[in-house]
């Protein structure tokens, strides 16, 4: 947590204008990360088409499940030949994170009352990303949820696109878009890792990652790594003398 | 996809979603565990970039993502706005696989 920054996001802190500025670009970056999305979803149309899922179910899980890991996963196991059985597994594997980032982000939620269950629904890759990338609560909520809504949006208008003209579009490859993702998290990790403690998270959760993949299905290397980078941190971070000066400084913050 | 099969998809999905922020919610910013929580997202990030950059299966596969993801990355660690690290990183991959 650079003091900078926190001051310069503080909601009490700047002139009013600042924090338009910053809320501007903010959901400039949600409608950009939800374009990008809006494509994938396409994608994900065309390819639950060719597998036999139907226009609704399609739309029903790009807009009921919104998980586009899971979405994808299920209808490539279902379209190889696999039992739904093995679907649904990889399914909810992929989806666990999901969780995982909500245990983070619902902090943010406290005021939405029984909203907070909808809020809940928007909880994914790029709008928990977003979030993070503000120390602020009240930007930090606005980038989750501007983020959230726009990917919900354009991916269910893409996957409605994309399992409509299924057949007719053809193959539709997805352009490098595969890496503008991951490209795009380390984008919005950036001052997080540029703290010590950040660094170390980020160093612990790659080697993991790397060790998990050959070993365990798809979806566990994310939370193995994920997981297992926390609880490094929490396990060598009791020993640490600057651990005192760190927790008051962030209770301030909170 | 049979009914079931959908249903449990939507329902499992979102049982994570609401879990997580039934228990998140109950976490006081006072508690040990808030900080480590606060950590968790830059972790499963840093793992799910792993994955999305190497990952091809169950297999560590350097491709053409690879290539994307380090000239986005290094626009990103000099600022670059997010819109052009995506676009750079898309652009790249995409012209690696076509050589």
């Amino acid at each position: 947590m650079t003091t900078n920054e926190s001051s310069a996001a503080d909601p009490d802190g700047p002139a009013p204008g600042a924090i338009d500025v910053q809320r501007r670009r903010i959901i400039g970056a949600g409608m950009a990360l939800g374009l990008a999305v809006g494509v994938l979803g396409v994608a994900f149309g065309v390819l639950a088409a060719t597998a036999g899922l139907p226009v609704w179910q399609a739309v029903t899980l790009s807009a009921g499940a919104f998980t586009g890991a899971s979405q994808f996963a299920a209808v490539s196991v279902l379209a190889s030949g696999g039992s739904g059985g093995a679907a649904l597994g990889v399914a909810l594997l992929l989806a666990a994170r999901n969780g995982v980032y909500a245990l983070s982000v619902s902090g943010l939620f406290a005021g939405l009352g029984w909203r907070r269950w909808l809020a809940a629904h928007l909880v994914i890759d790029e709008s928990t990303a977003m979030a993070n990338a503000h120390r602020s609560p009240r930007l930090s909520l606005t980038a989750f949820l501007a983020t959230g809504l726009s990917v919900l949006i354009f991916w269910n208008v893409g996957t409605l696109i994309g399992a409509t003209l299924g057949t007719h579009l053809g193959q539709v490859t997805t352009f490098g878009l595969d890496a503008a993702f991951p490209a795009a998290f380390i984008s919005l990790l950036r001052e997080g890792v540029d703290t010590p403690d950040g660094r170390r998270v980020a160093v612990v959760a790659v080697v993991l990652t790397l060790a998990s993949i050959p070993l365990l299905p798809p979806g566990l290397p994310v939370l193995t790594g994920g997981l297992g980078a926390m609880a490094a941190w929490a396990l060598t971070a009791r020993r640490s003398p600057t651990d005192n000066a760190t927790h008051t400084t962030e209770g301030i913050e909170r | 996809m049979t009914g079931w099969l959908l249903w449990s998809i939507v329902i499992g999905a979102y049982a994570f979603k609401a879990l997580g922020t039934a228990f998140g919610s109950r976490i006081t910013p006072g508690q040990a565990w808030s900080r480590a929580i606060r950590l968790l997202p830059l972790g499963m990030l840093c793992a799910l970039i792993t994955v999305q950059t190497l990952a091809t299966g169950q297999s560590i596969h350097p491709d053409a993502r690879l290539a994307g993801v380090a000239v986005g990355g290094a626009l990103a660690w000099r600022r670059a706005h997010i819109i052009w690290v995506m676009i750079a990183a898309a652009t790249v991959t995409s012209l690696v696989r076509l050589l």
